[in-house]
Parts: C-alpha cells; structure tokens; sequence
C-alpha cells in the first residue's frame, strides 16, 4: 500500500518540477548566494563561512520555506484526482473510514516531503564538496534538513487537505487564502524585539517559527558574537544579502530543545486539522458535509467545486430517469436540421467572445460585485477629479489581484475539462488560445478602468506604462503555465509570489503593474508586458507544432 | 501539397497507416482502408487501437506512418482541410462545466467557424435530435453521463461534418435511447463518411454498411456487413448442453452466447458442423461473425 502511494506519488510531472527546484535551491545555498545573514549596526551585514553546519542549517531552512510557500500548491489535488478518476467509490466499498483514508492521503504527502528532504539534502552534500569551507559532513548537513522539513510537511500536506474538502476554499479563493497566511506565519517572526538575546525571545515567536529564523538566531548567535566585536543583538535574515566583509564561522553544537518541541508540535496540528477535514469531506463529492450545508445557506457562492468531476460510477450523479425535465417521450424521429452552406463563416471574433463568455461564467457572486465595484467606483472618482496618487497605487494592486479568478482559467482548462479534441480538431486551435487570452486582457481593462483612470490623472501619461504590464503579463503568464501543466497552480503560485514582491510590496524589480515611481521610471511593467507577449508566442508555437502533422 | 486521385466515392483513403507510441509498442499498424459515404463500424476488444485510429483521422495525433487522404489531399499537410468539415465525439467527451448546455454548443459552434445565424438553427434542431430541449439553460456540471453523452452527439453534429467520428457514441446510454441515437447517427449519413466505433455489436449491425475489425493494433477485416454475416451462415448453432460439455465446446468453439437454463445451459456458438445431435442452425448475426473472425485471429 505505501510502495503504491510512493509510486503515485512520485510519479507525477509536477513533483518533478518541484524537485527540480529544490535541486536549484541547494546550488543557491551551498554557492553562498543565498543562506542566514545578520544586519548589524555599524557595520556590513554578517554571513557565514559555509561549514558543513551551517549548510545543513540553511538548506533546512530553504526547505521549510519552500515547503511553506510551494508545498501547498504542490500537494492539493491529492483528494480531487481520486475524485476525478473514481478511486473514491472503490474506497468506500472498502469501509475506509473517513480520518484513515485522509491520514492515508496525508502519509503520501508527508512522503514528498521526505523526498524534498533527501533531494534538497543530496543536492547540498554534492555542492558542498565543490564549494564548501571546511570538511564536508554528509550527516551534519542533511539530519537538519529531515527534521526542519518533514514535519513542516505534515502541517502543510493536512492544510492543503483541508481546504480541498471545504467548497469555498478549493478553488482559487483557497489558493489565495493559503498564500496570505503562510505570509502572515512568516510575518509573526518580527513580533520579536530586535533587542531580544537568543533566551529572551518570546516562546509564541519560537512557537511559530516555521522556516527556522530565530533557530537559525539561537544557533549562531555565538559564533557571531565571536566574529563581531561588540555585536549584541539582531534579527536572523535569510535571503540574498550577505556580505563576505564580515563572516561568522558555525561549527555546530547542540540543537534547543524548544525547537524539537516545535516541529512535534507542528505535526500534531498537521494531524488534528486532518481529522478535523474529515468533518466536511464526503465521499462522493470531495466538497460538501458540515460547511456545505450551512454554505448553502448563505449566498456566498455559486461556483461548483473544481474538485466535482461527475462521473459515471460516482453514485449522486444525476440520472436520465430520474431527471424531470428530460421528456421520456421520443423526440428527434421527425427533426429536419438545416444544413451548414457557409463554413469558416464565423470568424475569429465568435471565437473571442465565447471565450470571453466562459471565462466570466461561475464565479462567485461577490466576485462579479468587487470587480463591478472596481471597476466603477474609481472611475467616477477620476471622472470628477478626485484621487490621489496613493489611491492609484492601492487601487492598481487591487486589480493586479482581483481578477485572479479569471486569469486561472486561462490556459489550462481545455485540457482540465477535457475540451483539447474538440479544439485541436477545429478550425481556430491556435485561435482559441490566442482568444482566451485576449479575453483575459480585456477583462483585466474593464476590471482595471477606474484604477487605470485615476493612475493617469494623477501620474500623467507615464503610468500608461504600469498600465501596459498589468494587462499583458498575468494573462500571459496564466497561458503559458496553464498550457504547459494543464494546471492553475503554477500560475497562481508564481503570479501570487510576485504580486506580493512587487504590486503590494512596492519591490520595484518586480513591479509589473507600475506601482512604484522606480519600477516605472525603469520601464519595469515593459519588461514585463514583453516577456509576456514573449510566452504568449511561444504557448502559440507549442500548440501549433501539437496541430501540426507534417 | 501532395494530393492523390481518389477513387469516384472513395472520400477517406488511409494508406499503411501505423501508429508507434514507444520503441516496440504500437497502437496500430499497417491499416489501409478506403471509405466511402455512409456508416462505417468499427469493432475489436479493448486496446485493439480503436480510439488511436480515430485520434490520427481526426487530426488529434499524427501518425508515425503511412498516411490519410481525404478527397485526395493528404490530411497530415493539410489538417484544416479536414478539421474544417469534421465532426468529433471523443471517447472520454467531457465539457466545461459552468456553462449551460445552450452556450456549450455556441461555444463549439464557435470553434467550427459557423456564423451565428446558422449555429442558432442549427443548435436548436441538434437539440431537438438529442432530446435536450428542455434541459438547454442547465449547467452541464448537473447533466448525467446519458445527458452528457447526447450533448456530445449533439456537438459532433453541429457543422454539418462530412466527416464523423464517433467513439463509443452510445455508452452511458439507457437502451431506448441507445437506439434512438444510432439510428439518428445512421439517419444522418446521407453522403457524408460516417465512423462509429462501439463495443455493442448490435449497433453495427443495425446501421453500418461496413464493419472494420481491429485486434492489437492490425487489421482484421473489413467488409460490407451483410457479406461479413454471410461468411458465417450456416455455421451458427444452438444447442442446450450440461456445464461440463459447455467446457469441452468453449475449447472447440468460438462460443457467442450462453443462458443458464434449470436443466443446462443454452449455448450459440460458430461451428462449421452440428457441435451436438440436438444442434439447431440459427440465422447468423453480426456478433458471431465478429467473435469468429477474432477467434481464428488468434
């Protein structure tokens, strides 16, 4: 039974990407391009020699961040494809109980996240040899990487569990919940006072100390006091900004018993937020039970789950005879169809707008009520000359999110909803794509119009420029990740990950939507609408080298 | 663009046509066949390569070798040319869930480049042909698989294909409509080429003027129905045996059907000679002819 998770596990493309990247993220530590480093007043930042040591401590703590922030997207959908394929049913016949099916479920999870660990601490052993300061200690830098990550994974493998059997939190909405309170687990880390020794730090900051900062601050706040003369206190960084004028030397030593403490107790919540998905999981649609009923009360949202694929053997799919409104009667004896005298008659713009008409369908109510308001609102503040240039910029990051809804259902869905013979096989399969996404640009433009409006008559003609990328780059981006996995999640993964950098955090490198006066003063958003026209050329190239036969 | 002169009603023409999916692993191989207008069966067990001989005449995959002329032009140069007059229902059809049935097929309309007045005419009769009228505002997320499977049939004949392929088209299906959707499929053949793979033989026999027989990938047979069922008149009996003689004839015998009886078993079965004193000859059907050929196949 585990040899077959593993294997199911295992075997999927998106776990290879995956681990492609943690392969990258291994090279990045071990070639001191990424690791902990310290900010210290009167002087350069402090980072350090890469001992064996240490690279076990920064390649567990890359692996827990990246656990956190891509294991979600990675792991959901284990539920849906058993849904999708009809496991569901057979594993009711089985008598499986709700919580151990989903304990079983959260096992294969917890198994990708012993295989990140032993890929991410495999990968950082090779590069130590070639770079690293000191012996290479094979156990010293990968025992620290299993024990930051795997139980990281446990917590991460019950969330995304847990969200894909609730309806309103499945889909895209989910998506974007999780990604804001990962941020906010790595945002209660600053609850710490810089000031704050090792000893001093409150035990609700050790608690949530999800990627390992102030482990990494316990750990090394020796060995820095050591390298820097008069150094009292700081915060653990971890990032890009180490600087080698100033290097701490970790040589290991005794791990904190709080931190053990910790990862135990992050696989215990892992565990009850499993058991507690087992409340609102049902069987035969992998949405529904508890919140469902009482979300049926509530008009909140009228999407069906994603994660509801009908299917022949799934027992609540409706049936012909026990349908009203299909006539049992005969009909179709005497039917004269009129026949097709014109073809290639309807021309590129049916196909656009009946993109743009399925890409509106099914969103949740309050969706289309935001984005009308979005839409609305700004634009008669403009019209009557309000706003400021604050209020662009807050309002430019809303809709550089808001229709995030759309733009995942860009790509994709031909091949989510088994629609790629009936596109591929038409007279527009290339159109189609080059529809969807000109679709989504132009919902982005009616979404965005009121921001838009006020971001030019406060900025002037320059923020045509943010205006460009904001248009262009997410519907590019959604196309091209969405052809090439068949998926969302990358797109949303990627897109949320930059969005938070750049529009909402005003990172100007990767500031898309002109939100920042260096971001546009730099031409940023162009660089983006480029690359995105760029995926945009090459997502039509794949299709049509698909269709091509020659 | 390299084009052949095609028979006067010869309009699909597949030449050595093979299709490899992994060194020694083939889907199909070595089939040429010449297809005229009308309905053309096409049966074999499951994995006999059905569904990729389909897949490559409807531009979906491209074959790894040999090649498909329609009306003369070869189709792998110019897809558009057959993609623009095909009808297709896939055999794992699915539909985008959150649109009503009516827009799913505006939707397909679309994509086959029928101008709007003709998409509308023509959806509203399809719907009618279907038995869908009723149901063309619901959500396709609330369709049953016979419903969906009917919006299927109804989307493969929207523009008016020169070309339909239909894989399994009847599946999901209760029997009644089962048969009203083949002989709606058969009703409409009229000068167009019409493909209809199943694993209800039945249905072949009631609407097809020629019946292709596929087994790992090769081609068994194809011939006109009638000539098919007529190899084996004569040759069909049936008889009521005990369990054990049932045992010793399976071996012997292709067996095409068998009833459990309170004092035996009823059996059918291909048979050159009486396979018992008490054997009855009985008019041969498709389905003996079919389980003949692959057994000798074998």
């Amino acid at each position: 039974m585990l040899g077959l998770t593993l294997s199911l596990v295992f075997g999927r493309e998106s776990y290879s990407s995956f681990f492609a990247v943690v392969i990258y993220v291994g090279y990045l530590i071990n070639s001191g391009s990424f690791g902990v480093f310290y900010t210290v007043s009167n002087g350069p930042n402090v980072n350090g020699a890469l001992t064996s040591h240490l690279v076990g401590l920064n390649a567990g703590m890359a692996g827990s961040a990246v656990m956190l922030l891509a294991g979600f997207y990675v792991l959901r959908g284990s539920i849906e494809r058993d849904d999708r394929h009809g496991h569901l049913p057979v594993v009711t016949s089985s008598q499986t109980s709700k919580p151990v099916y989903l304990l079983g479920k959260l096992l294969s999870n917890t198994a990708v996240g012993v295989l990140t660990a032993a890929v991410l601490a495999g990968a950082a052993v090779v590069n130590h040899s070639i770079y690293g300061v000191g012996a290479t200690d094979p156990i010293a830098i990968s025992w620290p990487v299993f024990v930051m990550v795997v139980p990281l994974t446990v917590f991460v493998g019950a969330v995304a569990m847990l969200f894909g059997t609730i309806n309103l939190l499945a889909g895209t909405l989910g998506r974007i919940a999780y990604f804001f309170g990962a941020i906010f687990l790595l945002s209660a880390q600053s609850a710490r006072p810089e000031t704050a020794v090792p000893a001093a730090v409150p035990t609700t900051v050790k608690a949530l100390d999800i990627v390992g900062l102030t482990l990494a601050y316990d750990l090394t706040f020796e060995s820095i006091q050591a390298a820097v003369p008069g150094f009292e206190s700081s915060f653990a960084n971890f990032g890009t900004g180490g600087s080698n004028a100033q290097t701490f030397r970790y040589e290991g030593g005794p791990w904190p018993a709080w931190f053990f403490a910790q990862r135990l107790g992050t696989v215990a919540v892992g565990l009850a937020v499993t058991l507690v998905a087992a409340l609102p999981f049902n069987w035969f649609r992998t949405t529904g039970g508890v919140v469902e009923k009482v979300r049926r009360r509530l008009p909140l949202d009228e999407t069906p789950p994603e994660t509801a694929t009908q299917t022949a053997s799934n027992p609540q799919t409706p049936t012909d005879t026990a349908d009203p409104a299909v006539s049992p009667s005969p009909v179709g004896d005497d039917v004269t169809i009129p026949p097709v005298t014109r073809r290639g008659a309807g021309g590129f713009r049916r196909v656009l707008t009946m993109e743009l008409r399925r890409l509106l369908r099914g969103q949740p109510r309050w969706w289309y009520l935001g984005a009308g308001l979005l839409a609305v609102v700004p634009a008669g503040i403009a019209l009557t000359g309000g706003g400021t240039e604050g209020a662009a910029r807050g309002l430019l990051s809303l809709v550089a999110v808001w229709p995030l809804f759309v733009w995942s259902q860009i790509g994709s869905q031909t091949a989510r909803h088994g629609i790629r013979p009936q596109v591929l096989t038409s007279d527009y399969p290339v159109g189609q794509l080059v529809g969807e996404w000109i679709a989504g640009c132009l919902i982005t433009i009616v979404v965005g119009a009121g921001a838009f409006a006020i971001a030019v008559a406060t900025g002037g003609p320059t923020a045509l420029i943010g205006v460009t990328g904001l248009v262009i780059f997410p519907p590019s981006l959604a196309l091209a990740a969405g052809l090439w996995t068949g998926s969302p999640r990358l797109f949303e993964a990627l897109y949320l990950g930059l969005w938070y950098i750049g529009p909402l955090n005003g990172g100007f490198v990767a500031d898309f939507a002109g939100v920042t006066a260096r971001g546009t003063s730099l031409g940023v958003p162009i660089v983006f609408a480029a690359v995105g026209v760029g995926l945009v050329v090459v997502a039509a190239q794949t299709r049509r080298v698909y269709t091509n036969l020659g | 663009m390299s084009s052949r002169h095609s028979g006067a009603h010869m309009r699909l023409e597949i030449e050595s046509l093979g299709k490899q999916y992994s060194e020694g692993l083939w889907g199909v191989r070595d089939i040429t066949l010449r297809l005229g207008a009308g309905v053309h069966g096409l049966v074999g067990p499951n994995g006999a390569g059905k569904s990729t001989l389909m897949r490559m005449l409807t531009t979906v995959t491209p074959p790894t070798e040999g090649a498909i002329y329609w009306d003369g032009t070869r189709v792998s140069e110019s897809p558009g040319v057959v993609r623009s007059l095909l009808g297709y229902l896939p055999q794992d059809f699915d539909t985008y869930p959150t649109l009503t049935l009516e827009e799913y097929l505006e939707y397909v309309a679309a994509l086959r480049g029928l101008d709007s007045e003709t998409a509308s005419a023509r959806i509203e009769a399809l719907l009618d042909l279907v038995n869908l009228t009723d149901v063309r505002d619901r959500r396709l997320d609330t369709f049953s698989g016979g419903m969906r499977q009917r919006a299927g049939i109804a989307q493969a004949l929207l523009n008016d294909p020169e070309l339909l392929v239909v894989d399994e088209p009847t599946v999901g299906l209760d029997p009644e409509e089962r048969v009203r959707m083949r002989n709606a499929l058969a009703d409409t053949a009229d000068d167009r080429v019409v493909i209809f793979s199943t694993h209800v033989v039945a249905d072949i026999e009631a609407t097809a003027d020629t019946v292709t027989v596929l087994e790992d990938g090769q081609l068994l047979t194809h011939a006109p129905t009638e000539s098919l069922i007529k190899s084996v008149d004569g040759d069909v009996y049936e008889c009521r045996v005990s369990q054990s003689t049932l045992e010793q004839l399976g071996q012997e015998f292709p067996i095409c059907n068998t009833v459990q009886r309170a004092d035996g078993v009823d059996v059918r079965l291909v048979a050159e000679d009486p396979p018992t004193t008490d054997a009855e000859q009985v008019t041969a059907s498709l389905e003996d002819a079919y389980l003949q050929t692959v057994t000798h196949a074998n």
